[in-house]
């Protein structure tokens, strides 16, 4: 009649592994908060496992630091971080403000007390993967024997051609590689527009980063946009926008390029068109503020003020 | 006077409940619990539109820890329920209607077990096609979903020669407004529980109006009202929507049929999906104006989605139907409005009932007709403004009523009025900025036609308190705090002194709904004509036990006290209440009377009214089409203010959920389905999404002579905000918005593609 649920508390990988091969697939299900999951069940989205494995025993898995590599500084965060100790952590708020921001635009304080930086990811619909994607971040994998290094790009895109069909590998922490110290025009930005102001599901964030130069050229920006089946780097729009200099022509460019690059999907709240659009506002917006911001003004005058 | 704490002096009161409530120490009756309670569920179609072919429920009685398993078969009574007209079955036979429409419901010995048991109840459908839309349900061969067909009610008013009146006609304007199906989000769900015991059952749910839940189990339990004993505060939230049933059949059924407690309390996805909405309603207005600017024609259809079945779908179109014409002089007016059946979500009373859509689609017409006649919308307003001594909006004798000209002239002592003509943009280029104002006459009580009873009891109690009983509720809006303001003030007693029982049909009168925004009105008036027999009973007893004469006596703290004759000196107590009541419940005094109500035959025309103004500012971002409101001041004419503290809050709430009816809020459904099925895609305002100033104006000055007292605040303030917010995002964009809520696709389709803007500009 009731499903008896069992929960695993492992206390290491090998644990939590050696559970995982004892069951069948289908009937088990990690957990990290269960925050999404929760949700999932309720809508009848997805069905609750007879087992429950959850990873908050497994230390290493649990923090956040930095880490010299080849003489280059990464952070590294756990998959069991919360979003709010991401808020709370000094190195996060040194090293990878627009990760704060999206944090702080996820659901309410209760959940983001339970919510995982992991879990956020392996949904693939997070909104911190727009700046992970920025970042250029790795995920690091527990694959039984070792731990394996992938690119959260390439995961992503593989995972939607694998129509979001996911391995048994556990995910253990994800590795941003972070410059010293912030140099004079760099910046990074994150927006997410919901149906509502706070407290939202998101219909699109956007996140960027790069520099501006002194004489106002446009160096190593990366832009990345949620709203499509998965997550994306606008590589063509980057590369559009690299070397180049503000100008009117440069942001019709880039507001054209964003809105042939970037797929988007119609839900019951918003049109595809709608969201491209929006996207492309915002990364044109807020690339025109940067560089104001670096060059003292003057770029332009977008929306017709 | 500006509404707030340092204006409202004393009266300024924390209310009685307010510790309680926001400790999470108050136990609402669905947080009750019973010896050997069994939990009902109730099974649902899911289909929109079927045919039942067969129920087979054995698999169900089998399952352990299952107690009952109840149909159709299973009702003494009448199989159906709704306030107006009976028509919503308790439990379907023959076809369901829509998606929440109830098969069965079952009784367990915990959830989990009922929950399960529901999975195994085997309806076998024919699913047919379905009415999703009004204008579906009203083509020609449509099926019909009510053997009288698929229009609940017509609605046709009208006055003069509207082609006369348009041809003397300068400027016309003709527009459609949409409006969503919004949802009254109480906190607290459906439900309650139900004991019976001794032949009686005892009722612990929810509801506007006990006495009429009373009546309506009666009829379905085939059961004298008597032995149906209703409680019923308090209420976590209602705002219209448990106004009808909602557990009720269920629960008594199931606690006759097993002889135990029955609780049941829905799950938010269920309210959503078997609960009240607002309704849908397609509003077309065509209104012209002469070249002085003079209103003259006003022509207006009102298509209303009333979905599965009637509940209170009839009044609502004739409240609708009168306040098309608003608090404005037009000489040809012709009003119709029709309350079509769907296989949707049933509609029904909510907040405002009826006004807040076609006030939104009115207001859109002033605004629109003063940009065509390139004249200050205010200014028009004023010029086509209603007087006092004016009929009403269907040509009703009204209480006299100068409100619309007092809340025109008060908003301008708002801020925003002074920021309305000044450029406020945004140092954001891409941020817009508006003003918009909006000005609203709504209806109290339940209008002309429908029973309107009001009345209540008082009494000394045999624990020495001057003990008031009403039939009404507390469902948040504040009536306790006012009801012990209303005491304290006629008695000169202390909060120690006084009793109040609600909500509890066995211990009250009938006094009629807490809707309608009527209840502050009911009670002030039933307090006004107890208090002279009251006291003249405790004062004729008084006199009899200590010699005082009856004129030289008052009630005050802890008992009555005394006048020497000579009045320096001060009062002394003569007895205390206790030793009066010497342990007895006497002096007890009970009214019955009726609301106030129009002499002329028009059905469901209103005889008090309230007026509102409201201005709104906003900020509309041009890249994603989003609208913030920034500040709303609100002015309303009500009469004397009671509870200031209340009248304050439900300003407030009408007007947060007025901005969830605006730019977030509607019920979507597809084909008969739910969409948004819980409070992540159904999205309310949240605190942060709530203007930090909103300041409330109340105007109390009555004309000269008027009896009725204080008017009801529990709607007015939910009515006017959405014409203000789509005038200032006007002002602010060029666009004119005529569908809510507001969707920021098609304000951002409309505005200038920001490529564009980016083309426009030099290089």
């Amino acid at each position: 009649m009731v499903t008896t649920q069992k929960i695993w508390s492992p206390a290491d990988l090998n644990e939590a592994w050696e559970i995982q091969n004892n069951l069948k697939p289908g009937e088990y299900c990690f957990v990290s908060g269960g925050t999404w999951l929760r949700a999932q069940w309720e809508a009848k989205l997805r069905k609750m496992s007879s087992n429950l494995i959850s990873l908050e025993k497994v230390s290493e898995m649990q923090e956040v630091k930095e880490q010299l590599s080849f003489g280059k500084r990464e952070i590294v965060i756990g998959s069991q971080v919360t979003l709010a100790s991401c808020i709370q952590s000094e190195i996060i708020q040194k090293y990878l403000s627009p990760l704060v921001k999206a944090c702080h635009r996820i659901a309410a304080p209760s959940i983001r007390n339970q919510g995982t930086i992991g879990g956020n990811i392996y949904t693939a619909a997070g909104d911190t993967l727009p700046v992970f994607l920025i970042f250029n971040t790795k995920l690091r994998w527990f694959n039984g024997q070792t731990i394996e290094t992938e690119s959260l790009e390439q995961w992503l895109i593989t995972l939607q051609a694998n129509n979001f069909k996911r391995d048994n590998r556990i995910l253990v922490d994800v590795v941003i590689e972070v410059e010293d110290k912030e140099n004079k025009g760099d910046f990074s930005f994150f927006t997410k527009v919901g149906r509502r102001e706070t407290f939202t599901a998101s219909l699109v964030t956007v996140a960027s980063r790069g520099t501006v130069d002194h004489d106002g050229i446009f160096r190593n920006v990366l832009l990345a946009a949620s709203g499509g089946p998965v997550p994306i780097r606008l590589s063509a729009t980057e590369l559009e926008l690299q070397n180049q200099s503000c100008s009117t022509d440069l942001l019709k460019i880039i507001h054209k390029s964003i809105m042939n690059e970037f797929e988007a999907i119609t839900d019951a709240f918003a049109s595809s068109n709608y969201k491209k659009s929006v996207v492309a506002n915002l990364l044109v917006s807020e690339l025109v503020t940067r560089w104001d911001q670096t060059q003292g003004g003057g770029c332009i005058n977008v929306a017709g003020s | 006077m500006w509404l707030d704490r340092n204006s409202s002096g004393d009266k300024w009161k924390v209310r009685p409940d307010g510790a309680e409530k926001v400790t999470g120490k108050l136990r609402y009756l669905t947080d009750m619990k019973f010896p050997d309670l069994l939990y009902g569920r109730v099974l649902r179609s899911t289909v929109p539109y079927a045919r039942i072919l067969s129920i087979d429920m054995s698999a169900a009685l089998r399952s352990p820890g299952v107690i009952a398993v109840l149909t159709y078969r299973n009702i003494p009574g009448l199989n159906g329920f709704g306030i107006s007209t009976p028509d919503q079955p308790v439990f379907c036979e023959h076809v369901v209607r829509f998606e929440g429409d109830a098969v069965a419901a079952v009784a367990a010995t915990s959830e989990e077990a009922a929950e399960h048991a529901l999975q195994l109840i085997q309806v076998d459908y024919e699913e047919l096609p379905i009415l999703d839309t009004p204008e579906a349900s009203l083509q020609e061969g449509a099926p019909l979903l009510h053997k009288d067909g698929n229009i609940l009610h017509q609605t046709d008013y009208s006055r003069g020669d509207l082609e006369v009146g348009f041809g003397q006609c300068a400027y016309v304007v003709e527009e459609t407004y949409l409006t969503p199906r919004q949802m009254h989000t109480y906190l607290e769900t459906e439900g309650g529980i139900f004991v019976p015991e001794d032949g009686k059952l005892t009722v612990y749910a929810p509801t506007q109006h006990g006495y009429k839940d009373r009546m309506q189990l009666s009829r379905i339990l085939d059961m004298d009202e008597e032995r149906i004993r209703v409680i019923s505060s308090p209420i976590g939230g209602s705002f219209g929507g448990k106004d009808e049933l909602n557990v009720q059949p269920y629960g008594a059924l199931l606690a006759l049929h097993c002889q135990k407690p029955v609780k049941m309390h829905y799950s938010r996805w269920e309210s959503v999906v078997a609960g009240l909405k607002r309704h849908p309603m397609k509003v077309t207005m065509k209104t012209g104006m002469n070249i002085e600017g003079e209103l003259i024609a006003h022509q207006v259809t009102i298509l209303s989605d009333t979905g599965a079945y009637s509940t209170l779908g009839g009044p609502v179109l004739n409240f609708a139907t009168e306040h098309a014409v608003g608090p404005y002089r037009i000489a040809h007016v012709d009003v119709k409005g029709k309350a079509v059946y769907t296989n949707n979500g049933v509609s029904g009373e909510f907040r405002g009932f009826g006004g807040n859509q076609v006030i939104f689609a009115l207001e859109g017409q002033l605004d629109r007709l003063a940009e065509k006649m390139n004249i200050d919308p205010w200014e028009l307003r004023k010029k086509n403004l209603r007087k006092a001594t004016d009929l009403g909006p269907m040509g009703q004798r009204i209480v006299p009523t100068n409100g619309p000209e007092q809340v025109w002239e008060a908003i301008k002592q708002s801020p925003l009025w002074e920021k309305r003509e000044a450029s406020s943009d945004s140092t954001k280029p891409w941020i817009k900025c508006g003003i918009g104002v909006s000005l609203a006459m709504h209806g109290s009580g339940l209008g002309y036609g429908i029973p309107d009873h009001a009345g209540g009891t008082i009494r000394l109690n045999k624990e020495g308190k001057i003990e008031v009983a009403f039939g009404h509720e507390e469902f948040g809006q504040g009536l306790l705090g006012t009801l012990e303001i209303l005491m304290l003030d006629h008695f000169g007693c202390s909060k120690e002194d006084i009793h109040i029982i609600i909500g509890d049909t066995d211990l009250v009168p009938p006094s009629g709904s807490s809707t309608a925004s009527r209840t502050t009105n009911m009670v002030w008036q039933a307090l006004n004509r107890l208090k002279g027999p009251f006291l003249e009973a405790l004062f004729s007893k008084t006199s009899q036990l200590t010699g005082y004469p009856k004129e030289a006596l008052r009630t005050g703290l802890g008992g009555i006290w005394a006048e020497s004759p000579h009045k320096e000196k001060p009062l002394k107590q003569v007895i205390t209440y206790m030793q009066l009541a010497n342990g007895t419940n006497d002096f007890e005094c009970t009214t019955e009377f009726h609301y106030p109500v129009t002499p002329d035959p028009i059905m469901g025309g209103h005889y008090l009214y309230t007026s509102t103004s409201v201005i709104a500012e906003v900020e509309v971002n041009v890249l994603t089409g989003m609208v913030v409101v920034k500040r709303i001041d609100h002015t309303v004419a009500a009469g004397p203010v009671i509870n200031p503290m209340g009248y304050l809050g439900q300003i407030e709430g009408g007007s947060v959920m007025a901005l969830g009816f605006t730019l977030t809020e509607d019920a979507v459904m597809s084909s008969g389905k739910y969409v948004t099925k819980n409070l992540d895609t159904y999205l309310i305002p949240t605190i942060f999404d709530v203007p930090e100033a909103h300041y409330v104006k109340a105007i109390d000055e009555l004309p000269e002579g008027d009896p009725f007292g204080p008017r009801g605040v529990g709607e007015v303030g939910s009515v006017a905000l959405a014409p203000a917010i789509v005038s200032a995002i006007k002002q602010a964009t060029g666009v004119w918005v005529t569908e809510l809520p507001l969707k920021p696709e098609m304000l951002l389709q409309q505005l200038p593609v920001l490529e564009e803007e980016i083309a426009k500009t030099p290089s």
